[in-house]
C-alpha cells in the first residue's frame, strides 16, 4: 500500500504544479503596453511648418546630420512613415550657417565651420519639402508672400528661405507649400523667434529693428488666427499638433554666464559684474547685476574677456557691460509678458478645435526640464551649456538627443489627443552630436565662446541688425 | 585522496564557462542533481555526497568513500520589451553555462566524517547585442566563483549529527558598457567609449550544518553559509573607442567588493520504506547587497568612481519534493520550488533582470553497478513577467525569461 501512496503523491505534485504554472497568468508573456498604432492620426503626408527648431538647426548650422534627428523627422519615423515620404531639404556637411565646434575643452574654446561649407542635397524634389522649416523665420514669415530670393539679402540675409522654399511655384509662403501637398497631419511650432529677437539682443533689437520689443501680442493674435484658420480650412480633413513659446530664458544662451567674476586658478568669485541695467522710467544706469532677476547672455563673453563688466578690484576695466549683452529684470518681464500672451493665443485655438488639434505645452515641459533634467537608458541630459547634452553650441537649439526629447513630447500629445500609441524615441539610441575637437579640461567661470561664432545664429533671427 | 587534485584541476579547467544568475540575486543552488531533482528540498536528508553543499551533518550517513562528480547545463532565455511605453522587444545574446560540482567525502564508521567539495556558489552572466537601447547601462556582465569547502561532521547513534565546513570562494568578474557624453566626431559620428573592466576576486567564509532523527522515519535538518565578501582589488578597467577623450580616460586599475548573502535552510523530511519527501525554506540575508562600487586608482575630470546601486531586501524561497525507489536500480524525483527576487522594481536593470519565480523539477537516479550511480535532473523555471515603471535609471520596461536547466553526477561508491 506504501508504494501506492507514494506513487499518488508524486502524480498529485507533478499535476499540481503543472496545473499551477499554465493557470498562472503572471508567468505568460503578454504585452503591457498596447501595440503602436496612429489612432486617428494619417501621417501619409505629414508636413512641418516652423523656424529653426523645425529645420533641425543646430549649434549654428542646418545640416544633415542634425537635420536627420529633426523633431519632425523623429516623429515621422516613429509613426512609421517611409523616408521616402518625408522630405526634407538636406544640406551636405557642415551645413549652412557656421557649425559652431569644440576646439578644445580647456577653456573650453570654441570656433566654427565656414558659414558657406554645405549645399543642398535634396533641391530637385518637384514638389514641396514637408519639412518646412525655415531657420529665422518669424510668424509672419509663414504667410509673408514677398520673395524668398530676396530675404537671402540684407536687411534679412537669410538663406534658409531659398533653401527650404525654392521657387513661389510649390507656392508663394510655407503655409502655401504645405496647404500645396494636402497634408493629412501637420505640425505648427513658430513664434519663438518673434521674441527670441528681443531677448537675444539684451533687448535692444525687436521683430521690428533696433529700439523695438516682440511682436505685438494682438498682432500676433490675429496672425496666428488666421493662419491656423486658414490651414484648418485649407486641409480640412488634417489633424494637428501645435506647440507653445518656452520660457526664453529656460535655454544657456541666458543661464551659463554666472553674475561674478571668478579667479581662472581658484575658481573662487572675486566680485559681481557691472552692466547696464534699467530704470522704471526706461533711463539706464550702470550697477551691479542681480543675480535672482538679471541674464548674463553668452555673446557678452568677448566683452568680459576684455575686462567689460569685471570690476576693478578683479583686475577689470570697472566699465558696465553694455545693455546689449544683459536681459536686466524689465526686460525678462517685458519677454515674458509677450510669451505668456502668445500662449493664450496659441491654447485658445487648440481649445476651440479639441478633435483635430495636439496642443504641446513646451513651455511647460521645457521649464521642468531645466529645473529636473532627464535620466534615460544610461542617457543623463540636462540644460547645462556643452555638458548637458541637450543644448548644442549656439546656447539656443537642441542637440539631436535634445530633438529627440521634443519629438517625444509632440508624440505624448498626439497620443493622449488623437487616441494613438505612437512609439517614443529612445534617446540613448540617437547619436549625441555636439563636435569635439581636442581635449583638456580646466575650470572656469565662463566657457571660451567667441561673439563671432554666435553671431550667424543671432543675425538668422533678427538679420544683421544684430551685428556689433 | 590521490584523486582529490585531478577532480580539482577538471573543475577549474570546467569553470571558465561557468556563471550565470541562476537563483534569484546571484546566488547558484545547483550543486548536485540528485538534490536539484527534488526541488532542492535536502537539507533534512542531505543523503549523498553534495552533503557538503546543502548540510554537512548529511555527511555522518554517507558512508564509505565516495567521488561524485558532475554538473548542471544552464539555458537561459531573456527578453527585454521597452524602454517603456515601447514595444521594441531586445533578446539577449544566447548563452550557455555549465556550473560544475564535485565532491570527496569519506566515513570513519566511528561517529565522524570528512570531506571536501567544490562548487559554484554564486554566478552571473548577461549578455546583450553592444548596439542595444540599453548599451549605457551593461553590454556584458559576467560574475565567476568557485568555492573549495572542506568539511567534517560527527554524529550521535545516529540520532543527532553536525558538522561544520570552512569556504574559499575565488573568481573573476568582468562588466562591460558604453558611456554616453555629449560629444560627437567632425563627421558626425558620436563618441561614446566603451569600459571593459575586469579583475579576480577571493573571500572567505564557514559553513554548518544540524541533523536531528527524534523519531524512526522523521529528519529534521538545519544549515547555515555565512556571508562570504567578494573583494576584487587588483581589477582593470581599459577604455576604447574613446576619440580624443581618450587621454581624459586612462583607465587602470580599479577594485570593487561584492558580497555573497549569508543563507540558511531548514527543513523536514520522512521516510518510507522505498520512498522520502521533504519540504524546506530557504532564506537568503540579500540585503547585504547595497551597492556595487567601482573604485578608479587613477582619477581624471571624466573618469570617476561610480555605483551600481541595487539596495537588495532580504528573501526566501520555499522548496518541496521528493523520489520514489522504483526498485534496486532505478529511483524516480520530483519536486518544485517557489523562488522570491530580492531586487526592488526601481533598481532592476538589465544587468541582473530578476523576477519571481517558479522552478519545476524531474529527475531519476540509476544505480548502474554496485559502485558506480548516476543521478540527471531537469528544471524547468519559468520567471514572472516583470514590468518595470519606476526604474532609478529611466530603464522601464518589462522583462521575460525562462530557463531550462539539465544536471547530471556521477558517482563512485567504495
Amino acid at each position: 500500500m506504501k508504494s501506492f501512496y507514494s506513487r499518488m503523491t508524486v502524480a498529485a505534485v507533478i499535476s499540481a504544479v503543472a496545473f499551477l504554472v499554465i493557470s498562472c497568468g503572471d508567468f505568460k508573456k503578454t504585452n503591457v503596453v498596447g501595440p503602436p498604432s496612429n489612432g486617428s492620426v494619417n501621417f501619409s503626408v505629414f508636413v512641418s511648418l516652423g523656424n529653426s527648431l523645425t529645420a533641425g538647426y543646430q549649434s549654428g548650422a542646418l545640416y544633415e546630420s542634425a537635420q536627420k534627428y529633426s523633431y519632425p523627422a523623429d516623429i515621422a519615423r516613429q509613426a512609421g512613415v517611409p523616408d521616402a515620404q518625408f522630405q526634407q531639404p538636406l544640406i551636405s556637411e557642415p551645413g549652412i550657417g557656421g557649425r559652431m565646434k569644440i576646439l578644445n575643452l580647456a577653456g573650453p574654446v570654441i570656433g566654427s565651420d565656414p558659414a558657406a561649407a554645405g549645399v543642398p542635397l535634396n533641391s530637385t524634389l518637384a514638389r514641396p519639402y514637408n519639412n518646412l522649416g525655415v531657420p529665422g523665420a518669424v510668424l509672419y514669415d509663414l504667410v509673408d508672400t514677398s520673395s524668398f530670393a530676396a530675404k537671402a539679402s540684407p536687411p534679412r540675409s537669410n538663406p534658409f528661405f531659398q533653401v527650404v522654399l525654392r521657387s513661389a511655384a510649390l507656392g508663394n509662403s510655407p503655409v502655401a507649400q504645405a496647404l500645396a501637398l494636402h497634408p493629412t497631419f501637420v505640425t505648427v511650432w513658430i513664434g519663438n523667434n518673434d521674441v527670441l529677437g528681443y531677448a537675444t539682443t539684451g533687448g535692444t533689437v525687436g521683430t521690428l529693428g533696433p529700439g523695438t520689443g516682440p511682436t505685438d501680442p494682438a498682432t500676433f493674435q490675429a496672425l496666428y488666427t488666421n493662419m491656423m484658420n486658414a490651414l484648418l480650412a485649407g486641409a480640412d480633413s488634417a489633424k494637428f499638433a501645435i506647440a507653445n513659446i518656452p520660457d526664453v530664458t529656460a535655454i544657456p544662451f541666458f543661464t551659463t554666464v554666472p553674475d561674478s567674476f571668478s579667479d581662472p586658478l581658484t575658481g573662487k568669485k572675486v566680485g559681481a559684474f557691472i552692466v547696464e541695467r534699467h530704470r522704471a522710467d526706461g533711463t539706464l544706469y550702470a550697477g551691479t547685476v542681480n543675480a535672482k532677476t538679471d541674464y548674463i547672455l553668452l555673446t557678452a563673453i568677448d566683452s568680459l574677456d576684455a575686462g567689460v563688466g569685471v570690476p576693478t578690484i578683479a583686475g577689470g576695466t570697472g566699465r558696465p557691460l553694455p545693455d546689449r549683452f544683459v536681459l536686466d529684470s524689465l526686460e525678462v518681464a517685458k519677454t515674458r509678458a509677450a510669451i505668456a500672451a502668445y500662449n493664450s493665443t496659441i491654447a485658445s485655438i487648440a481649445a476651440a478645435h479639441p478633435t483635430r488639434i495636439a496642443l504641446v505645452d513646451a513651455y511647460t515641459v521645457l521649464n521642468d526640464f531645466a529645473r529636473y533634467g532627464y535620466v534615460g537608458q544610461g542617457v543623463q541630459l540636462s540644460s547645462a551649456y556643452i555638458t548637458g547634452g541637450f543644448f548644442g553650441l549656439d546656447g539656443v537649439h537642441p542637440t539631436s538627443q535634445g530633438y529627440a526629447y521634443v519629438a517625444n513630447q509632440f508624440i505624448n500629445a498626439i497620443n493622449s489627443t488623437f487616441g494613438a500609441n505612437v512609439p517614443k524615441v529612445a534617446i540613448s539610441s540617437v547619436p549625441s552630436s555636439i563636435v569635439l575637437g581636442k581635449v583638456s579640461l580646466t575650470k572656469r567661470g565662463w566657457p571660451d565662446v567667441r561673439y563671432s561664432g554666435l553671431a550667424p545664429t543671432l543675425n538668422l533671427i533678427l538679420g544683421e541688425n544684430s551685428s556689433r | 585522496m590521490a584523486s582529490t587534485k585531478r577532480v580539482l584541476a577538471l573543475v577549474v579547467t570546467l569553470l571558465s564557462s561557468a556563471a550565470v544568475a541562476f537563483a534569484s540575486g546571484y546566488q547558484l543552488n545547483e550543486h548536485g542533481a540528485k538534490a536539484v531533482s527534488m526541488g532542492g528540498a535536502f537539507v533534512a536528508r542531505a543523503d549523498d555526497p553534495s552533503a557538503i553543499y546543502f548540510n554537512p551533518a548529511g555527511l555522518s550517513f554517507v558512508k564509505g568513500f565516495n567521488v561524485m562528480v558532475g554538473g548542471t547545463l544552464i539555458l537561459p532565455s531573456t527578453t527585454f520589451t521597452g524602454p517603456y511605453p515601447n514595444n521594441t522587444e531586445t533578446k539577449m545574446n544566447s548563452l550557455t553555462f555549465f556550473p560544475p560540482n564535485a565532491y570527496v567525502t569519506y566515513n570513519f564508521d566511528n561517529g565522524f566524517a570528512a570531506g571536501v567539495g567544490v562548487f559554484t556558489p554564486e554566478g552571473l552572466g548577461t549578455s546583450w547585442p553592444a548596439n542595444w537601447v540599453g548599451k549605457y547601462i551593461v553590454t556584458k556582465i559576467n560574475l565567476q566563483s568557485f568555492d573549495i569547502n572542506p568539511t567534517i561532521s560527527y554524529s550521535y547513534k545516529d540520532v543527532i549529527a553536525v558538522g561544520v565546513g570552512f569556504d574559499y570562494a575565488l573568481g573573476s568578474v568582468t562588466l562591460e558598457r558604453y558611456i554616453s557624453t555629449p560629444f560627437s566626431d567632425s563627421l558626425g559620428n558620436p563618441i561614446s567609449p566603451f569600459i571593459h573592466m575586469n579583475g579576480n576576486a577571493s573571500g572567505t567564509g564557514f559553513n554548518f550544518g544540524v541533523m536531528l532523527k527524534p523519531v524512526k522515519n522523521l529528519s529534521l535538518g538545519f544549515s547555515y553559509r555565512s556571508k562570504i565578501t567578494f573583494e576584487a582589488n587588483s581589477g582593470t578597467a581599459t577604455f576604447s573607442q574613446a576619440g580624443v577623450l581618450a587621454s581624459q580616460l586612462p583607465g587602470g586599475s580599479v577594485s570593487t567588493s561584492l558580497p555573497f548573502p549569508e543563507t540558511w535552510y531548514a527543513g523536514i523530511a520522512y521516510k518510507g520504506d522505498n520512498y522520502s519527501i521533504e519540504a524546506d525554506y530557504q532564506y537568503v540575508g540579500w540585503s547585504a547587497y547595497k551597492q556595487l562600487d567601482i573604485n578608479f586608482a587613477t582619477h581624471t575630470t571624466l573618469q570617476q568612481n561610480s555605483s551600481l546601486v541595487g539596495n537588495y531586501s532580504n528573501t526566501y524561497l520555499l522548496r518541496a519534493g521528493g523520489e520514489y525507489m522504483i526498485n534496486d536500480v532505478w529511483t524516480a524525483r520530483a519536486g518544485v520550488f517557489y523562488d522570491k527576487n530580492p531586487i526592488p522594481d526601481a533598481y532592476d536593470l538589465p544587468v541582473l533582470p530578476d523576477a519571481d519565480r517558479f522552478g519545476v523539477n524531474v529527475g531519476v537516479g540509476v544505480n548502474l553497478t554496485q559502485h558506480v550511480g548516476l543521478s540527471a535532473s531537469y528544471m524547468f523555471l519559468p520567471f514572472k513577467q516583470r514590468t518595470i515603471t519606476n526604474s532609478v535609471y529611466g530603464f522601464n520596461g518589462t522583462y521575460n525569461t525562462t530557463a531550462n536547466v539539465i544536471g547530471l553526477d556521477l558517482s563512485y561508491r567504495l
